[in-house]
């Protein structure tokens, strides 16, 4: 058992291994440390074995004090290098820890940049974020004190053996035997309590999860007057967490008291079988009070097993997710384009097919070609591909056949950086990140000066209202700052492209989230910025589709039909139809009436 | 008793770490704890019992030395073992109660205080949801909970039973001998310097770190949220910059903290080998004058290191009370903030709702003299259809606010079936009637589960008999599972229409007398839209029913249309009436619909 688990300390080490040995000197000056730290605790029982059966005995006869200021001078010293000894492993090893922590995190960091949109898709940010946090302290505190402590078990439980043997061996053998004894009973309560702990997080989260729902859904609530069954669901959630909480910590309330009473035993089998060989003369009584105060030592590796399994088995399961992020394929390792021209703006699709990895095919066979300068607009049902169309331009994702070519060059000959900032994209839903709406805006252009950052919120018609806010352009915005409405972050998100200025531009149904008559002075500014780039719209609205010069219907993933609106809506009677029965009426629509 | 509008400034405070000790605050924590007096009891007789036994063994051990081993006799030591056998099971069942019972009682506390939170923010009035972020409410019912919870672990019963603990030893050693026990004049400031001192620094360090690593945290946390905006503009590198370099703050700041943790491990090291070395230095001067025995000497040895932990356990309790005063702080403000709305005293008894609705000169404002909407006086009666329409920011959702009771009107009269609204209990009053926001705020649970919302006893036949009616039961079965499928935390495992839909069963279900309904204002795809525009239909059907429309076909089949501008009602009557009478309807619907519309 025991070696299992420094099984995984070693393997945890290893999944490390180019971070850990960077700073392997660190580590090397940790484990003398220790060696310092434990064996100058055996100073007392020694001394007391010594002073007991040979000091005493001659200051009882009338000795000098010589020996015994001698004695308490060793021990002196002995406390104060044990001192330094227990300082320099506490520093070397957190040093260790943190430094390799520091680069784990950023290697991290630096790894989660890169990786694939498609792995994002894969993943939630709640996992991911875990997996850096939380994963990252479970490696740190591994590497701060469960190597240390992994350690000392093993040297304090075999040196003291060997010294009690040294010294009287039946003796040794007796008090031994509950050691065993202890450590199975810890590491079986440590088994059950670690599926305990996770169940109760587990239901932690459960717990929370009915929380939000109930507070962001609280309109609702009140709407249907249900906060008596809603109290009697979270009544039912939270009895579930009593259950769990006093499942796991019960255990632990169980397995102290057992540990409490480790040297009272090892006390007893002491004093009987070791007070009867003083008695018959075959050992000394400095012998006995050496076992009492060893085993005072020996509390230290029973108590702290459990927890330090626990530490080791989690650092081990957290490297080993960490290793897989680590070890994913990234962006950079599967595009080496060095392309890093100027983009002019022809977009062909070549027999392009795709499909998310886990999923039907979302684009079957599409081919077709932009013009430099066209405007185009996607036109199709939800679910039919349009999002999907657009992302495979700046390369979010590779195709999974066919060749997508700008300006007549695979897309994969160019450089990512130099594609991607060239190309404007506004996305449907838009994030802001925790800073100053100014830096928002200057996002793709951190060093613009606030004058141009302001004409570019004029177009986005967001200036007025930044300007109410108390800090005006210093305003706090994102998770942490101020609340802006859907209509405002999406002003915002425009603003941000119209001060990349890009060569193409890229519109997923940008302006449907706001009212028509800010839509309408948006679109105009959009059609201005589009003016002679190229630009792609998904759309919905009629307005928009009319400003297009080339419409491409998009039906499950195949591309149904192309030619300008007037064209489409004279000849396609589907797409007249759809144009005439919902457009008019939910894009049009009366709420902005 | 604190309103509601003061709450709000009081709640938007910066969160302190550590609080003032409040003895009003640990009085009303202290309530929590009345249900289980006896438990409690029983936990401080088991903690002194525990004492008692710890502090015995050594001084048996002692008594076992010096007259039995000393003086050779074994009967004796037999006995001595007996009792510290007795003993040491005494300590294993005195601890293993303490133990039980503190966690037995510490968690109920934690269940009962988070039942009673919970159950009070079911009581708040909008504008307290209005006002407060669900983040802030949220950590309030989660983190400063758990504060209690990290209370708990620190030991309810610590300060007390640790100091009569501290007390025992010292009355041992003075007991077994007076001269001997001055050791403690060095180990016990030792280790309280350590414990008082040094891991006050060392928690303020902590902070610190934990500042930064929050930081750290949350830049992670937006690179993941943001990540195709990062990939949309290229901005990968600038990143992993300025995280290298936040990551760098936290490790300098973790560089403060470890080299403190070394000196406190060194102090603790150091002085606990002189603590046994001045043991056996003025053990042997007292052992040489024949003052002791050396079972006196080896039972002090046992004792003096047994200071650390008790006084460590009272620095730690110390700390972890002055982080719970603050976040007892903060959850007893929340207890303290009351509804706005309440229910009369002599309301009327058994109200059954038929639907007639009269707006009477009703001014609403949510902020002090901000109206959003200015004398609005309408009456619709029971059965009509009525759509509601008019720019963002006319007053709309007021209305719909106004009409559910969320808010009481500023000024002027709703008067629902001829009685105030005022008048009526509002669990009363809302459970016949029904909401359909834009929104549709889903519940985590089956499909079955999400329709019964509406109607919590309803059976599955009613269930679906109502969607039957809707026609969306076809694609209910289509899912898989049907009824049971999981539609995920706030619905994310269907579609936003079919979210939408769903809403509207869980209000069809309920069978109102008035329906309010939000329309949504996106656009669904085709199949989607033909369900919802038959779905709207039948819910409207047979009751007073008040649509914020937004879909032409909506609106075209209303009884009638109340037209908003800025708060106040500006016209109505039928689509027809309207146009023909070239009002701000007609204008807006000509310049929409008039193009494209042939």
């Amino acid at each position: 058992m025991r070696n299992a688990l420094s099984v995984l300390m070693f393997r945890t080490l290893l999944r490390l291994q180019p971070y850990v040995l960077a700073h392997k000197s660190l580590l090397a000056g940790a484990l003398m440390s220790v060696l310092g730290t434990d064996l100058l605790t055996y100073a007392i029982p020694v001394a007391v074995a010594y002073v007991t059966d040979v000091v005493y005995p001659e200051l009882q006869a009338g000795g000098s004090f010589t020996g015994l200021a001698r004695v308490f001078v060793i021990l002196v010293f002995s406390g104060i290098l044990r001192g330094l000894a227990v300082h320099s492993m506490i520093r070397f090893f957190w040093g260790f820890a943190e430094r390799v922590v520091r680069d784990v995190r950023d290697a991290t960091y630096r790894k989660m940049q890169h990786l694939s949109l498609a792995f994002y898709d894969r993943s939630n940010t709640g996992d991911l974020m875990s997996r850096v946090t939380y994963d990252i302290q479970l490696v740190r505190n591994f590497l701060a004190f469960g190597i240390e402590h992994r350690i000392r078990i093993v040297v304090i439980s075999t040196t003291i053996f060997a010294l009690m043997l040294y010294v009287q061996w039946q003796l040794a053998l007796a008090v031994y035997t509950i050691v065993p004894v202890f450590m199975t009973i810890t590491l079986m309560f440590s088994r059950r309590m670690r599926s305990a702990v996770a169940e109760q997080q587990n239901q932690m989260g459960r717990l929370n999860t009915r929380i939000q729902e109930n507070l962001s859904g609280i309109r609702v609530v009140k709407a249907f007057a249900a906060e008596d069954s809603e109290k009697e669901r979270f009544r039912q959630t939270n009895g579930h967490m009593l259950d769990t909480d006093l499942k796991a910590s019960l255990l632990q309330a169980l397995l102290n008291p057992i540990l409490m009473i480790s040297d009272g035993i090892g006390g007893i089998i002491i004093l009987l079988y070791g007070g009867l060989r003083v008695m018959d003369g075959s050992m000394s009584l400095g012998v006995l009070l050496g076992f009492i105060s060893y085993l005072g030592i020996l509390r230290f590796p029973i108590s702290i097993l459990a927890f330090n399994t626990a530490t080791i088995s989690m650092a081990t399961g957290a490297s080993g997710r960490l290793r897989v992020l680590l070890d994913t394929p990234d962006q950079k390792e599967e595009s080496r384009g060095q392309r890093s021209s100027r983009v002019l703006g022809k977009v062909e699709f070549d027999h392009v097919s795709f499909q998310y990895d886990y999923a039907q095919p979302v684009l079957r066979d599409v081919s077709f070609t932009i013009e430099a300068g066209e405007r185009v607009a996607l036109f199709g049902l939800t679910g039919s591909g349009k999002s999907t169309l657009i992302s495979l331009i700046p390369r979010y994702y590779p195709p999974s056949s066919g060749i997508i070519r700008i300006d007549g060059v695979n897309s994969s000959a160019w450089n990512l950086q130099s594609l991607r900032s060239q190309i404007g994209i506004v996305l449907q839903e838009t994030f802001l990140f925790s800073a100053s709406i100014a830096s928002n805006i200057a996002f793709a252009r951190p060093d613009a000066s606030i004058e141009r950052i302001r004409a570019a919120a004029k177009r986005a018609q967001i200036d007025d209202f930044i300007m109410s806010l108390p800090k005006q352009y210093d305003t706090l915005v994102g998770e942490y700052g101020v609340g802006v409405s859907g209509g405002q972050k999406q002003r915002i998100a425009i603003a941000r492209t119209l001060l990349q200025d890009p060569a193409m531009l890229i519109l997923d149904d940008c302006t449907s989230s706001l009212d028509a008559e800010t839509e309408q002075q948006i679109q105009r500014q959009l059609a201005r910025l589009a003016e002679g780039r190229t630009t792609i719209i998904v759309a919905q609205r009629v307005s928009t589709l009319e400003l297009a010069d080339r419409i491409v219907i998009l039906a499950d993933g195949r591309i149904a039909d192309i030619d300008s609106h007037s064209r489409l809506y004279e000849r396609n009677a589907l797409y007249r139809s759809a144009v005439q029965s919902q457009n008019v009426l939910a894009n049009a629509g009366a709420s902005e009436l | 008793m604190i309103s509601q509008k003061t709450a709000v400034d009081i709640l938007s405070q910066s969160e302190e770490e550590t609080g003032r000790f409040q003895t009003k605050l640990l009085k009303r924590f202290l309530v929590y704890f009345r249900p289980y007096t006896k438990q409690l009891t029983l936990m401080y007789a088991a903690a002194f019992l525990n004492v008692a036994a710890f502090i015995a063994i050594p001084v048996v051990m002692q008594i076992g030395i010096d007259e039995h081993i000393v003086q050779n006799d074994y009967h004796g030591l037999l006995g001595t073992a007996a009792t510290l056998l007795l003993l040491v099971i005494l300590l294993y069942i005195a601890g293993r109660t303490q133990g039980v019972l503190m966690m037995k009682i510490g968690y109920r506390v934690i269940h009962d205080l988070r039942a009673d939170l919970f159950a009070h923010l079911q009581t708040l009035s909008f504008s307290f949801f209005d006002t407060q972020r669900t983040g802030r409410i949220m950590s309030r019912i989660t983190n400063d909970v758990q504060v209690f919870e990290e209370l708990l672990r620190a030991g309810l019963d610590t300060i007390v039973v640790d100091v009569v603990l501290l007390a025992s030893i010292t009355t041992a050693m003075i007991y077994l001998d007076s001269w001997l026990s001055l050791v403690l004049l060095v180990t016990v400031p030792g280790f309280a310097f350590v414990v008082f001192v040094l891991q006050k620094y060392l928690l303020r360090t902590g902070r610190r770190i934990q500042r930064e690593l929050s930081h750290v945290n949350a830049f992670l946390n937006e690179s993941i949220s943001g990540i195709r905006v990062i990939r949309a503009f290229a901005r990968e590198e600038e990143n992993i910059t300025s995280f290298t370099s936040l990551n760098e703050n936290y490790f300098h700041e973790a560089r403060k903290l470890y080299p403190l943790l070394s000196w406190f491990w060194q102090c603790v090291a150091t002085i606990g080998t002189l603590g046994p070395a001045l043991v056996l230095l003025i053990g042997g001067i007292r052992l040489s004058q024949e003052m002791i025995t050396i079972g006196v000497i080896a039972a002090f040895l046992t004792y003096i290191n047994r200071f650390f932990q008790p006084l460590q356990k009272i620095s730690n309790m110390l700390n972890q009370i002055s982080r719970a005063m603050a976040s007892a702080e903060r959850i007893f403000e929340i207890m303290d903030v009351q509804p706005d709305i309440v229910d009369r005293i002599n309301c009327v008894p058994d109200f059954r709702l038929s639907g007639n609705v009269e707006f009477r000169n009703v001014w609403f404002a949510y902020k002090t003299d901000e109206f959003v909407t200015r004398d609005l006086t309408f009456r619709v009666s029971e059965g009509q259809t009525i759509a509601v329409v008019g720019p963002t920011g006319s007053g709309k959702t007021t209305i719909i606010n106004l009409l559910c009771r969320f808010y009481d009107p500023t000024e002027g009269q709703i008067i629902v079936d001829g009685f105030d609204l005022t008048q009526l209990v509002q669990k009363d009053y809302r459970s016949q009637i029904a909401l359909v926001m834009q929104d549709p705020n889903m519940f985590s649970g089956t499909i079955a589960e999400n329709i019964r919302f509406g109607r919590p006893d309803a059976d599955m036949a009613t269930v679906r008999s109502v969607t039957t009616a809707m026609g969306i039961d076809t694609m209910i079965e289509s899912l898989p599972d049907a009824y049971d499928h999981d539609i995920g935390e706030r619905g994310s495992n269907i579609s936003l229409g079919q979210r939408q839909l769903l809403a509207f069963a869980r209000a069809l279900i309920r069978d109102p007398a008035i329906l309010i309904l939000d329309e949504a204002s996106s656009y669904l795809d085709n199949e989607t839209e033909k369900l919802v525009h038959s779905a709207t239909q039948t819910l409207c059907k047979g009751r007073t029913s008040f649509v914020i429309a937004h879909r032409l076909s909506t609106i075209q089949h209303a009884d009638r249309i109340l037209v908003m501008n800025q708060g106040t009602l500006v016209e109505q009557g039928k689509h027809a009436e309207l146009l023909s009478s070239g009002g701000l309807y007609a204008n807006l619907v000509m310049a929409q619909y008039g193009g494209s519309d042939d």
